[in-house]
């Protein structure tokens, strides 16, 4: 992906009808990092545009690198290389210092609702600490209250304890901390893995009416197909380090262009007997290589029940096959 | 953000984590009668000499002499008996009991200090800071910590070494090394913790990050082993002050010279028996306290 | 549920209590299922809703000492095992039940080779030379699905991806070809395309070995392609238990209704708002309950819900409820 160009990419190209609209922007992102074992590219070249008001679902297996996007996007991992433009601004390794201020407008919310909550700190102290960070407030009281019950949580309990909560009320009070700041651009990382099914659709549907109600950008992070789709406008899929596929919502599952993606939709279990005994897998062989190999040619081949001669030379380049629908695969214009 | 809230005045009080491990606390027994005890210790070697100096108005028991007295086996008149100088023996263990227990508690208190600072720093930031930093204390810990102290103890003046400060910094200076260690180690897994990426995020600065999010986590540990630490201060003064270092009148030091007048021809019982079981009702309660308490603040305890 | 001939394992009012500190807590109620040869019986429930202690609880491995089995009996053909001296129940879980775990890395030894841990089993079990042990594991390896067994059994643990090691778990529990294998959320640590391999191994051994296998999942897509009969656990108790087309054409408690309907779906078109049911499971250490443990969260509540429990009742072959709710009244959500 050495000769990445701006000019096509899916970030510039969106921008250039609506430049206005995108809210954050990453241009050929890559993030390596050196290991013993050879460097890791967790993400090796993905540009991506969120619009406004929108959210963008980002799926891929495990290791694919859509939670290193995430946690570079909000400085928590510096890029080897690329772009991070957050509403014309571009913020790619800034010092915590030139951060802070960005970060009334950026906020994340974390997988794991155990671990992202500090356990000697009472749920007040949680939600308030972006007060006293940003604006020096020492007394939130009143703030914090109207956090909680936004997220559903009873104010009441802010003298409480994060070990006294269940795993979805946690994650209600992760999600009121990343709002006290009343940010613009909220970054989900695997927000509902965690949680069981009857609270994980608590969660989404608070997610929905947040954004909803005050106007906030998603990036929606999940290896649940289906999740995903509840969630997003459109949807990305990463795979090594790679964005291999994106489009609207309706489309990609409709029409996945990708092989990777169409095993994907058809790895994911569905809830109905009939459907499950009579449906057809595609079966993929093998398991995703180490991401520091060196792989000559495209990523997924090794995998791809599809693939033939030319995808053991050639990259293929993240295009534009369909009207919005990019998908980087030779397949396309082998058949045309 | 604009719907009224209700119960702002309504609060249910939580319970932290020092509350739960409080109340597992309470139900260990040997540790709370390990604290008893220590507590007990602490109160009589406190105000017992004092106490006792009331009733001999304007005499220093512990150090006034009277030779008549000399070598008395426990009485009435004294409780402990007295040394070859007729000095109350219960005077001298309560009040070497206070120096003991002083240099238990500020040696403790040096390392802790030193061993925080030193370990969250070095975990924190890590690479090679931490490097360098942990190579320092690898070093230090390669020389035999006797050896150590005895060093440090000698770069004193004989007139610095009247004064107990100097073995308050030799114990410190050996003690802080571990502290220092499980610190670091702390701090190096509590460091890719998310709340305190989330902090990060948050925009929280590093010392914020250090002192709100990353410390209070390490503390429970820390606090087992200073307790840890205590008796094993007391421990190595005593050893000093069999090689002649300690820091004058400690329980050390009155078993170490009731050892030197047990013979067999006429044996001083008393002299060793008393500080010997107050150094060791010191240690048990101790190790009690600090075994109760690693159970108590260890979250695998809990289900 | 009357045993026969193919029954392998029953279970019956089975009743597991934690004592703790705080009092005893009852974690499992009266749960009645068993087990028949070939068959892929799914448990199926939210986190603490019982189904792992209920696991726990047939193969004797309760956390001891405060993990306890009050009540009720598990049958293996016919003998109990409730009651057994741990030596004997260690010859039952080597021999006849075997399990797999969520997470492969934790019940594997990482400082031994997969051969070292595979052939101690086989040597302690079945009394093989090492030769033939080494052999059969390669064997099951192989099986398993990992190319190249005799030289990859020579790794370590972590030298596996994670759908590899649970491979590997699964060859180990073949090892002394037991006949029920219980296996607790077996791919939930794992990627959907390789989660959707290990399924596919599973029904295949069943197939080929006749084995009878507990599925224990909270996700009720891979109920649906995997089980043949569904148990729905909630707060300690069995609230449904039905063959699994049944229970998903037309499920008869209104917990199993709300938990199908909460799931996103990718084959069904989209709805603004997801099914949600709201509030919390009860904390079972708040028990023991008066009423019906769902109905503080039932759509459907009523008046009778909250006197008495309601029993395990049989309302077709095979198909049992715990609701008070008759079943014409019952309404299904729209």
């Amino acid at each position: 992906m050495s000769g990445s160009t701006y000019e096509s990419s899916p970030a510039s190209e969106t921008t250039t009808s609506t430049e206005s609209a995108a809210i954050l922007r990453i241009e050929g992102l890559k993030v390596h990092f050196p290991t013993p074992r050879g460097t890791v590219k967790a993400v090796d070249g993905i540009d991506l545009s969120i619009q406004k008001g929108e959210t963008l679902g980002l799926v891929g297996e495990s290791g694919c690198g859509k939670s290193t996007v995430a946690r570079t996007v909000v400085g928590l991992v510096h890029p080897t290389a690329g772009r991070i433009v957050l509403e014309g601004r571009e913020i790619q390794g800034l010092s915590a210092r030139e951060m802070r201020p960005l970060r009334e407008e950026l906020q994340m919310v974390f997988q794991d609702p155990y671990a992202s909550l500090n356990p000697r700190m009472t749920v007040a102290s949680i939600i308030g600490e972006p007060f006293l960070i940003h604006r020096g407030q020492r007394d939130a009281d009143l703030q914090i209250c109207e956090l909680m019950s936004l997220v559903g949580l009873d104010p009441s309990m802010r003298r409480r304890y994060p070990h006294e909560f269940s795993g979805g009320q946690r994650q209600r009070i992760g999600l009121a901390r990343a709002l006290a700041l009343d940010p613009d651009v909220i970054l989900l990382d695997e927000p509902v893995s965690a949680l069981d099914v009857s609270v994980q659709a608590q969660v989404m549907n608070l997610l929905d009416d947040l954004k909803k109600r005050l106007g906030l950008t998603y990036l929606f992070i999940a290896h649940n197909l289906a999740v995903v789709r509840h969630m997003s406008d459109r949807v990305a899929v990463m795979y090594l380090g790679r964005i291999v596929e994106l489009a609207d919502r309706d489309e990609i599952y409709a029409n996945p262009m990708h092989p990777y993606t169409e095993a994907l939709l058809s790895a994911v279990p569905v809830p109905d007997p009939v459907i499950e005994a009579t449906r057809e897998r595609i079966r993929l062989e093998g398991e995703i290589p180490s991401p520091t190999e060196t792989i000559v040619g495209c990523p997924f081949r090794a995998r791809c029940p599809k693939a033939f001669d030319r995808c053991a030379t050639d990259v293929p380049a993240l295009k534009e096959h369909k009207q919005a629908h990019w998908s980087a695969c030779h397949l396309p214009e082998e058949a045309s | 953000m604009t719907e009224p809230t209700t119960n702002v005045q309504a609060i249910e009080k939580g319970t932290s984590l020092w509350d739960d491990a409080w109340r597992r606390l309470k139900k260990n027994r040997l540790s709370i009668v390990g604290a008893v005890m220590l507590a007990l210790v602490v109160l009589v070697c406190a105000f017992g000499p004092m106490i006792m100096n009331m009733s001999h108005d304007g005499e220093n028991i512990v150090e006034d002499t009277f030779p008549e007295q000399a070598n008395q086996a426990p009485s009435a008149s004294h409780l402990f008996g007295t040394d070859e100088l007729g000095r109350s023996y219960l005077a001298r263990v309560l009040e070497g009991g206070q120096m003991s227990l002083l240099i238990g508690l500020i040696a403790t208190l040096a390392s802790v200090i030193i061993g925080v600072i030193y370990g969250s720093i070095a975990g924190y930031y890590g690479g090679r800071l931490d490097e360098v930093m942990m190579r320092a204390v690898d070093f230090l810990y390669g020389i035999p910590y006797m050896f150590l102290v005895i060093l440090i103890m000698l770069m004193f003046s004989d007139a610095q070494r009247d004064s107990p400060l100097p073995i308050f910094f030799a114990l410190g200076m050996v003690q802080w090394l571990t502290t220092a260690r499980i610190v670091r180690g702390q701090v190096l897994t509590l460091r890719h913790q998310e709340f305190v990426q989330a902090a990060r995020v948050m925009g929280a600065g590093d010392m914020r990050i250090i002192f709100r999010h990353i410390l209070p986590n390490t503390l429970g540990v820390v606090v087992v082993y200073a307790t840890l630490t205590v008796p094993a201060v007391i421990l190595l003064e005593s050893f000093l002050s069999f090689l002649g270092l300690g820091a004058g009148l400690t329980w050390g030091l009155l078993v170490s010279e009731g050892l030197s007048v047990i013979n067999p021809v006429e044996s001083y019982w008393w002299r060793l028996v008393f500080p010997s079981v107050f150094l060791a009702l010191t240690l048990f309660s101790l190790n009690f306290v600090g075994d109760g308490l690693r159970d108590a603040l260890d979250p695998r305890t809990r289900k | 549920m009357s045993s026969t001939a193919d029954t392998l394992l029953q279970v019956d009012g089975l009743r597991t209590q934690f004592v703790l500190d705080e009092g005893t807590v009852t974690a499992v109620d009266g749960v009645t299922f068993d087990v028949k040869k070939g068959e892929i019986v799914g448990i199926v429930g939210e986190s603490g809703c019982g189904k792992s202690v209920t696991n726990l609880s047939v193969l004797g491995l309760l956390p001891k000492p405060q993990g306890r089995i009050a009540n009720g009996s598990v049958k293996f053909e016919g003998r109990e095992l409730v009651g057994l001296s741990e030596n004997e129940l260690r010859k039952v879980r080597g021999n006849n039940i075997a399990m797999i775990f969520q997470d492969p890395m934790t019940s594997l030894n990482p400082y031994l080779t997969v051969e070292e841990q595979l052939v101690e089993v086989v040597e302690l079990h079945l009394g093989m030379s090492r030769k033939d042990a080494v052999a059969h594991a390669v064997k099951l390896l192989h099986r398993v699905g990992i190319s190249d067994a005799a030289n990859r059994i020579k790794s370590y643990p972590h030298e596996f991806s994670g759908g590899m090691r649970q491979r590997v778990m699964i060859a180990m529990a073949l090892l002394c070809d037991p006949e029920v294998l219980i296996a607790d959320e077996p791919t939930t640590a794992l990627d959907v395309t390789i989660q959707a391999q290990i399924l596919e191994l599973l029904k295949e051994l069943r197939d080929e070995r006749g084995m009878g296998i507990i599925l224990i999942t909270h996700d009720l897509g891979v109920v649906a392609g995997m089980c043949d009969r569904v148990i729905v656990m909630y707060a300690g108790r069995i609230v449904e238990q039905a063959p699994t087309h049944e229970l998903y054409a037309s499920p008869q408690h209104p917990y199993t209704q709300a938990l199908l309907k909460s799931v996103p779906r990718l084959d069904e078109a989209m709805h603004e708002h997801l099914f949600s049911i709201e509030g919390l499971p009860p904390r079972l250490d708040k028990g023991p309950f008066t009423g019906c443990t769902f109905a503080p969260r039932c759509p459907q509540v009523r008046d009778a819900c909250h006197q008495g429990e309601p029993a395990l009742e049989e309302t077709s072959p095979g198909r049992h409820r715990r609701c008070v709710v008759p079943l014409g009244e019952l309404e299904t959500l729209a």
